[in-house]
């Protein structure tokens, strides 16, 4: 994905760990902001539809498998990107009302030239139109160009989200060899702030940061699992990256290596067909105020807003100084799950006198500090 | 000082309580005659699941907003900006969760996990941690349906900056201060009905140390009905601080069909003149006589007359959270000390009725930790102390015997709504409570000491399981003041244990050993296995171990403690957290026994020669029942039965 040229003139022209500091922040509400269109994928796709009667999966089984597991890496790379934050000595900031998109709308960092990112039901044309969109891996990662840039020397090609993570972990290294020149280390944060959750994620996708090299590591591991490798679908734990594990709903077939062939993979895998009878109609976009006061729609559209808020305060607790706050989140992503179950459950009922729209109460995480 | 003297903060708005209610009837525990259709909500015909099945157990606070924040009497609530803040719950932690403490024992729903946060939406100014706590004094007979009192203490205070502007919220920070660090607080919630939200109205008060946690040791009115169109106001308590003394109506004043206060004449705060007699406290020939009884027409002189009670008056329920002051003045204030407090009605230019008034000689008795999980070992005992706190004229009382009975297996349905099966039966048949007796020891008398608090010593050996399909079982115990003419305790007011079953199994245990439990909630909670996933499915309950290791480990308070329903024996639980164990990599984390460590040897004292507690009379149960509202939402079955079981007891002359 492309991104505004401004971002990337910041993390060239830091000269100090405070100029940095707001590019992680950023890099935290990115990995946050692609997570409620995923959800609402996840979400809307009904448990009931995920199996059949002798419990294999289903295609939408196999679709809620795969956005799944992109949700959970996306919440790894938060963790990893608020471990940087508190190793450098910042504080993430995730209860805010800044720190939520309002829905359509763009990604931090103007992603994908300003692309508006829309909530809505799992269907074929939201994989593709906004899922692969989000993930879209650009050029191979290109050292010269940072280079270039760093000596100011005009450059024709697209700046990406990948490009700009490796300026990232460059303009560290740099630092942090100032820093070690005079005896001193970038990473002054205090280690108990740093979260391990060993219960949740692997020891290969998680650990403590606290020098270059993990820090580096971090980076990497992000920038592998979202965009793959420069030659192939898979990243270098032979998961497909991202935009290659939504394709397989797009395509309708599963990727598969096939090392015989030219090229060794292909989407020739097991079905994904899509059961849209037993997909939700949620509103499209939505908003609380989309529904009558009043009225449970309106009811179920804000406790699920609020539950939202209240996951937000939790993952804000624990990164900032209550690493243990984890577990307590994920109860909290659990709830979330059954809240929005109910919401969903719960056939919208209009604000708008005039719309008859046959809809289901919609998703719409906004921040809200109050169950009213 | 309590949830409902000054200074407080009264607020009102709404509650969901969101229960799963397959497991409102106890034989949907069996799983050899469990039907797929009890999943499905209740019909015209058939009560399958009953009214919400999909129900989540989250109790839910919204739309809760302080009204009146009072920081002395006579202040203007519209100058302190608490007036205003929004209650919420949690604020970063998962919904509370609502519990009954077994199929057959469904009047002692528990709020577990709650937090309390007052905030404005941006800045929060208080918050606090809710003592898990159970509802009392469950309110019927009026138009509206029941009402409830869920009293409890907030701990872990913490103050926000903004707090320093409320002189209200300063002023109970200075008795949080000074005393443990607590507030007292009570939510009352009206029934609900459709989507199970309803009306709630509450404060938050100081608390005094030494008080109870869940209940208010003041001055208990007695009637011994709730309140209804031909009773003015039904049981309540009254309490003093800052020379103002403070009726709590929030449970007991009459309302319609559309919870509107109904007129009940002009009303008065009153002291009664003329005294009770008690004589020979704290020897077998205790008694005591009344000045002065519930409609007694008396004339001015013969009571001290406080304020009017402005009942009428609009937001006396909804912004004053149902409570109103009296101030003392110097003769009320050494008057009150050793008089019965009132309400009275005006019937005449210098006549006045006595509409409810102070128990008998100001006696009051009541347990505290009166609902135990009780988690007994394979061999030998589990115990506890149940606290309760005895007061006269609102001071701790020494001397003061309490007796206990231990009930017997015909109030097997008296806490669950059978009877109301339609023409499709589930095939189950259910099994007796409160037996075998032997299991179970309860302290038959004990007496208050000097700070008013008396010890009533309880032990459990393992019951196994007497009810075949569900697990352990429930005992039963009346209690009352030994003191001759002593008021009759309130309704609902028992000694409760759940018994919980213990068994040996294998470390790890086999799949078959833990199948049969998580198959029952698979089949009580199909919010889980028909969205989530199915806790029956070996497969599924291993991908799963590290989610579910950390929910059956949660201490019992924690909002996501597995089962969510907290009925399950500790033996149990270890099971399978010792199965998930060969699943996680990580040893099995120690399952919490819910008990304290009290060491009290049970021992019962002769109490033949004691005089009996005030008999019930079924008079009042009789206009509840004939009052109490048609169908089968929230406790209505279950007091249906009640009321119906109760009436019959008393009739048969069983006093127990």
């Amino acid at each position: 994905m492309k991104i505004a040229r401004q971002h990337m003139d910041q993390v060239i022209q830091a000269t100090t760990v405070a100029d940095i500091l707001p590019v992680v922040q950023k890099v935290i509400e990115l990995e946050h902001a692609t997570i409620p269109p995923y959800l609402c994928g996840y979400f809307t796709i009904q448990q009931a539809s995920t199996k059949t009667t002798e419990g294999k999966p289903t295609g939408n089984g196999l679709a809620a498998d795969i956005i799944r597991s992109v949700v959970v890496e996306e919440m790894l790379h938060l963790t990893i990107a608020c471990n940087l934050m508190n190793a450098l000595g910042g504080n993430p900031s995730i209860d805010s009302p800044s720190f939520v998109p309002d829905y359509p709308g763009e990604l931090p960092f103007g992603i994908g030239d300003h692309f508006l990112v829309h909530l809505r039901s799992c269907s074929v044309a939201q994989v593709r139109d906004v899922f692969m969109k989000i993930e879209e891996p650009e050029h191979p990662i290109d050292v010269p160009v940072l280079e270039r840039l760093a000596a100011g020397i005009a450059i024709e090609e697209d700046l990406t989200i990948g490009t700009l993570y490796m300026a990232l972990s460059k303009k560290l290294k740099e630092l942090e060899a100032q820093a070690q020149a005079q005896g001193k280390t970038i990473f002054t944060g205090d280690g108990a702030r740093q979260v391990v959750p060993l219960q949740w994620f692997d020891a290969s996708e998680i650990w403590a940061i606290k020098d270059l090299k993990s820090a580096q590591a971090g980076i990497a591991l992000i920038v592998d699992q979202g965009e793959g490798t420069t030659t192939d679908p898979f990243d270098t734990s032979d998961q497909p990256a991202h935009y290659y594990r939504f394709e397989q709903i797009v395509e309708g077939k599963m990727l598969e290596p096939r090392p015989d062939d030219d090229p060794p993979y292909a989407f020739s895998g097991e079905a994904v067909a899509l059961d849209t009878s037993k997909i939700y109609d949620m509103d499209e976009n939505p908003k609380i105020a989309h529904y009558k006061e009043g009225t449970y729609s309106r009811r179920m559209a804000t406790q699920f807003c609020y539950n939202y808020t209240k996951l937000l305060r939790s993952l804000h607790d624990t990164f900032n100084g209550n690493p243990a706050g984890i577990d307590r989140s994920m109860g909290g992503m659990y709830e979330l799950r059954f809240s929005a179950l109910q919401a969903l459950e719960t056939k919208a009922e209009w604000a708008d006198a005039s719309k008859s729209d046959i809809k289901q109460t919609g998703l719409s995480f906004e921040y809200v500090t109050v169950n009213s | 000082m309590s949830y409902f003297t000054i200074p407080r903060l009264a607020f009102s708005g709404n509650f969901q309580a969101d229960v799963s209610t397959v497991n409102n009837d106890v034989r949907h525990y069996d799983n050899a005659t469990f039907e797929p259709r009890f999943q499905n909500p209740q019909t015209k015909t058939e009560m399958n699941g009953w009214y919400n099945p999909d129900g989540t157990g989250n109790f839910r606070l919204f739309g809760l907003q302080i009204h009146e924040a009072l920081s002395a009497y006579g202040a203007d609530p519209a100058q302190d900006p608490a007036t205003g803040l929004f209650v919420n719950a949690q604020a970063e932690r998962s919904s509370c969760k609502i519990v009954d403490l077994d199929p057959q024992m469904q009047v002692v729903s528990t709020l577990f996990g709650l937090r309390i946060v007052l905030t404005d939406g941006t800045n929060d100014y208080l918050s606090g941690l809710y003592t898990a706590s159970a509802f009392r004094d469950m309110a019927n007979g009026r138009a509206y349906p029941p009402s409830a009192l869920f009293m409890s203490v907030l701990t872990d205070l913490e103050w926000g900056a903004l707090a320093t502007d409320s002189p209200t919220l300063m002023a109970l920070k200075t008795a949080a201060d000074a005393n443990e660090n607590k507030l007292s607080i009570n939510l009352t919630p009206y029934a609900y009905g459709a989507n199970q939200e309803g009306p709630m109205v509450g404060s938050i008060g100081a608390y005094a140390t030494g008080d109870p946690n869940t209940f208010v040791a003041a001055r208990r009115l007695v009637n011994e009905t709730g309140p209804s169109a031909k009773v003015a106001v039904g049981d309540m308590m009254a309490d003093i601080a800052n020379d103002t003394l403070s009726y709590d109506f929030s449970n007991a004043i009459n309302l319609n069909s559309q919870l509107q206060v109904v007129p009940i004449g002009e009303i008065y705060g009153a002291i009664l003149k003329q005294g009770d007699t008690v004589t020979g406290l704290g020897t077998t020939s205790a008694s005591v006589t009344d000045g002065a009884e519930i409609g007694a027409k008396l004339s001015g002189s013969d009571i001290k007359l406080l304020d009017q009670i402005d009942y009428k008056r609009s937001g006396f329920l909804n912004v004053s959270a149902g409570i109103a002051d009296c101030p003392l003045d110097a003769n009320a204030q050494a008057l009150i000390a050793d008089h019965p407090v009132a309400l009275v009605e005006k019937i005449g230019s210098d006549q006045y009725q006595i509409i409810i008034r102070e128990t008998s000689g100001g006696l009051y008795a009541r347990a505290d930790n009166f609902v135990n999980r009780m988690d007994p070992p394979m061999k030998g005992l589990a115990t506890e102390d149940v606290r309760f706190k005895v007061t006269q004229w609102g001071k701790p009382i020494a001397d003061v015997t309490i007796v206990t009975s231990l009930l017997g297996t015909d109030m097997t349905n008296q806490y669950w709504g059978s009877g109301n099966d339609g023409p499709n039966a589930p095939k189950a048949k259910y099994h007796d409570i409160n037996t075998p007796p032997k299991k179970v020891k309860i302290s038959s008398g004990f007496t208050s000491g000097a700070d008013g608090w008396a010890s009533c010593p309880i032990s459990v050996e393992n019951p196994g399981n007497p009810r075949v399909y569900v697990d352990g079982q429930i005992y039963t115990a009346t209690y009352g003041i030994a003191v001759g003419n002593a008021s009759a305790k309130a309704q609902f007011d028992l000694i409760v244990i759940h018994a919980r079953e213990a068994q040996d199994y294998a470390n790890p245990p086999s799949w078959d050993d833990i199948k049969p439990f998580m198959q029952q909630y698979d089949n009580l909670y199909p919010i889980m296995s028909r969205h989530l996933f199915s806790l029956a499915d070996e497969t599924v309950f291993r991908e799963h171990a590290t989610l579910l290791t950390l929910a059956f480990s949660r201490p019992l308070d924690d909002p996501n403690h597995m089962p969510a329903t907290r009925d399950l024996s500790t033996s149990k639980r270890q099971a399978v957290l010792n199965w998930l164990a060969q699943y996680t990599g990580q040893p099995a984390p120690v399952a919490e026994v819910p008990q304290s460590n009290a060491q009290v040897a049970v021992t019962s004292v002769d109490t033949s020669n004691l005089p009996k507690p005030h008999p019930a009379t079924s008079k009042g149960l009789e206009m509840m029942l004939a009052n109490l509202e048609d169908g089968d939402r929230g406790k209505t079955p279950v007091m249906r039965n009640y009321l119906s079981s109760e009436i019959e007891r008393i009739k048969k002359g069983d006093q127990a």
